[in-house]
């Protein structure tokens, strides 16, 4: 499936072929399922028996707000349950994660720097809140290329677009062939989520014969302009073009997959996304970033426990399949499957016009993200926050620390993978981040 | 539309991480201290917006000036000479020609703020006209001193943006409406409507796949410069996008329809590249032609040829 070999020599130099990790990498793909506006650790991962206790009472470590005003304790709204044999945690409402809970780390000590989506959000996916900084899966494409050049190596699927909207996927400094192909999900024919992908004018020949042509003007045109290396880009971004219209026309169509399997993911958006997800990895493609939804469907300010358990019952059976597949596909040990959003929510309600609203606010101090597959310590939780799930307090795991340990299972040394821009080397994690050796297997 | 203060001025406060049900402390209302110092006076006059704008155009702040003409400068030569053009703060780099920008400031002024005077001062300029290969003499050791081109020993190659690619490919098929003003057309749903792309509509909730794929900025934001991406997206808008097939019709039609093949390929090349076609590609061209297409091809192969010149890299450049 991966791109024939013929292919591969003949691209060697292209900017996407695939490069050397800087040690023997535990995976080769991620797998980003990103749940977009904050979901709440204590509802989903991070049980809280002292705050169930004192629910509707006020806390006595005081009022745990960061930007809204917020009132008393509001216990976990979901039963939670020990799956597996490890005994791992997980709301109820996630069971179909649940059922892979040996396979899975949960970090519980994750923590961010601001309570606000589009910094967090650019945190996240960059490394840096505000300035214009490469994503984690553009550097992840610029250090090890992409293992299928007739497909993007970094696919980004949303229904719409998240808050920070492309500076997600953004290459940012690094070439634009490492910016994130952004695919609007809420359409579902391959002819609609790729624009111009087919062309009803030609046969497939002649459309070939026609890029020869332009090709040949290209690299006489090249020939006295070596110091422009935007036009090799341009020849390359052509021939990639070219074979995305029949490598994407298979590898997006999801009805090429048998009933039983869609029926597994379900015929939903989010069921779509992480089908199309699996299909990708299967060929090669180096990142895949699912979004729940447009702008921060997770965003649950008010009336949490039905908001959650609508979104909950999105992704977790989709979840579930994405799991399945890739562990008998033999997928599962070469792709990290990260679960989570840009941050988490308080533990105490927030208070809508001076009254409780039955949802909670965001909170950087303190969250939780899911890990599964090659080289995660499965059946494990990581870290800790304190008896509220207010803040981090136990190994306290920052998103620079995130990303290190990300690129430690790519084989990618953090502090190594660096850009020449504007007069010194940039990296993801900037001037922080520690590998989480603890979580690795 | 004409703007008028309300009967009773909203005290300003600070709204905490920018949300207005946490309001903070009370702020006067007058130029921000940051740009004017403390001195800066209390605005006095109702809402304080004549005041505002009248201090922002004040002779004696400089800032103004020198944010808009490094921004003209910006959108002619592809690269400011203040480099963060949103930020004049401290913290940023110092301009390679800050005196540059402050001469042309002082011009900018003494014409009375003309932009029309200070287009034609930067183009005039010989800094301007030069083309993006370099004096060959010097091409070696300056690519080695200063290879950003920060001392504009050279121009730099120009890639067409958006609305420069979309008029200029309307413009050669001989069918871009020059006429201005009126109501913004959808682009999507009518790919081939002649009017400039300025006047393309754009939906702020749902910027059309198209802009998006060519860097167009966010409607949201203050944007000080578009993105520069190079993606598939484009080339596939290129090779299959209903509009450029439309053109590159219009572009054959047009070349010298009644002429010999030789001579069409001329006048497309002499179209679209400004130049003659050398006899290796007139050949390759010929040759291209000659060729019976395959079932299935529904275009004509002039009008092949015409898509094929237009995805070129000569053609999306400016040297």
């Amino acid at each position: 499936m991966r791109g024939d070999d013929a292919s591969v020599s003949a691209d060697a130099a292209s900017p996407l072929a695939p490069k050397s990790p800087h040690f023997p990498a535990r995976i080769r793909h991620v797998i980003h399922v990103y749940l977009n506006g904050g979901p709440s650790q204590v509802d989903l991962f991070d049980p809280k028996p002292d705050l169930a206790r004192l629910d509707g009472q006020p806390l006595p470590a005081g009022n745990l707000s960061t930007e809204r005003a917020t009132g008393a304790a509001m216990g976990g709204r979901f039963p939670f349950r020990k799956f597996g044999e490890s005994g791992l945690e997980f709301a109820e409402v996630l069971s179909g994660l649940g059922r892979h809970a040996d396979d899975l780390c949960v970090i519980r000590s994750m923590h961010a720097n601001t309570p606000n989506h589009e910094q967090s959000m650019r945190l996240m996916n960059c490394g840096h809140e505000r300035l214009s900084r490469p994503s984690m899966g553009a550097w992840m494409t610029y250090g090890l290329g992409t293992e299928n050049l007739n497909l993007p190596g970094f696919v980004v699927m949303c229904p719409g677009l998240p808050v920070a909207d492309v500076s997600n996927w953004r290459s940012a400094f690094l070439p634009g062939i490492y910016q994130g192909t952004h695919l609007d999900t809420r359409k579902t024919t391959v002819a609609e989520l790729i624009e111009n992908v087919r062309n009803e004018r030609f046969a497939a020949d002649d459309q070939r014969r026609m890029l020869d042509l332009v090709q040949s003007f290209n690299r006489e045109h090249q020939a006295v302009r070596q110091d422009e290396p935007e036009l090799e880009a341009r020849i390359q971004a052509f021939e990639l073009a070219y074979r995305m219209q029949i490598e994407a026309s298979d590898a997006f169509d999801v009805t090429r997959e048998s009933a039983e399997v869609r029926e597994r993911y379900g015929d939903t958006v989010h069921g779509r996304q992480l089908l199309t997800a699996r299909r990708l990895i299967e060929r090669g493609v180096r990142v895949v970033q699912c979004y729940h939804g447009d702008v921060q469907p997770w965003d649950s300010h008010n009336n949490l426990a039905d908001e959650h358990r609508r979104l909950a019952g999105e992704i977790d059976r989709p979840l579930d399949a994405l799991l399945t597949d890739l562990k008998q596909m033999g997928l599962f040990d070469e792709t990290l499957v990260l679960i989570g959003g840009e941050f988490g929510r308080t533990p105490s309600v927030e208070l809508v016009n001076g009254n409780p609203g039955g949802g909670r606010d965001h909170n950087h101090w303190g969250f939780s993200v899911v890990l599964a597959g090659g080289g995660i310590r499965g059946g494990t939780a990581y870290g800790a926050t304190d008896d509220f799930g207010y803040r981090a307090v136990e190994n306290p795991v920052h998103i620079h620390d995130l990303h290190a340990t990300i690129l430690h299972l790519m084989g990618l040394d953090h502090t190594r993978l660096t850009f020449r821009h504007a007069g010194r080397d940039y990296r993801l994690t900037d001037l922080a981040g520690n590998v989480v050796r603890e979580i690795l297997a | 539309m004409v703007v008028r203060d309300r009967e009773a001025i909203v005290e300003p406060k600070i709204f905490v991480r920018g949300n207005p049900s946490n309001p903070g402390a009370p702020v006067e209302r007058r130029f921000p201290t940051l740009l004017g110092g403390d001195a800066s006076k209390r605005f006095v006059q109702g809402s304080g917006r004549l005041e505002l704008a009248r201090a922002i155009v004040d002779p004696s702040n400089p800032l103004t000036d020198r944010v808009w003409v490094n921004r003209v400068w910006m959108h002619h030569f592809g690269e400011a000479l203040v480099t963060s053009p949103s930020d004049f703060g401290t913290r940023t780099e110092r301009p390679v020609h800050a005196e540059l920008l402050d001469h042309l400031v002082s011009a900018f002024r003494r014409d009375g703020r003309s932009l029309k005077a200070l287009h034609r001062r930067i183009l005039m300029s010989h800094t301007w006209r030069q083309d993006s290969t370099g004096d060959t003499r010097t091409v070696e050791l300056a690519s080695t001193i200063d290879p950003d081109l920060s001392l504009l020993w050279k121009s730099r190659r120009r890639r067409l943006d958006f609305e420069t690619m979309r008029d200029a490919t309307l413009a050669v098929a001989g069918r871009l409406e020059t006429r201005g003003g009126g109501r913004p057309v959808d682009l999507s749903a009518d790919p081939s409507a002649p009017v400039r792309t300025l006047y393309g509509l754009v939906d702020r909730q749902n910027l059309p796949g198209m802009f998006r794929a060519f860097d167009f900025a966010s409607p949201d934001v203050s944007v000080e410069r578009r993105p520069r991406t190079m993606v598939a997206q484009q080339a596939l808008f290129a090779l299959n996008s209903p509009f450029m097939i439309s053109q590159a019709q219009s572009l054959a039609g047009r070349c010298a329809p009644e002429a010999d093949d030789a001579a069409r390929v001329r006048e497309l090349v002499r179209a679209v590249w400004l130049r003659e076609p050398t006899d290796v590609e007139t050949r390759r061209m010929l040759d291209y032609l000659a060729r019976p297409a395959d079932a299935g091809t529904t275009l004509a192969p002039f009008d092949r040829l015409a898509l094929a010149l237009l995805a070129s890299n000569e053609w999306m450049y400016v040297d």
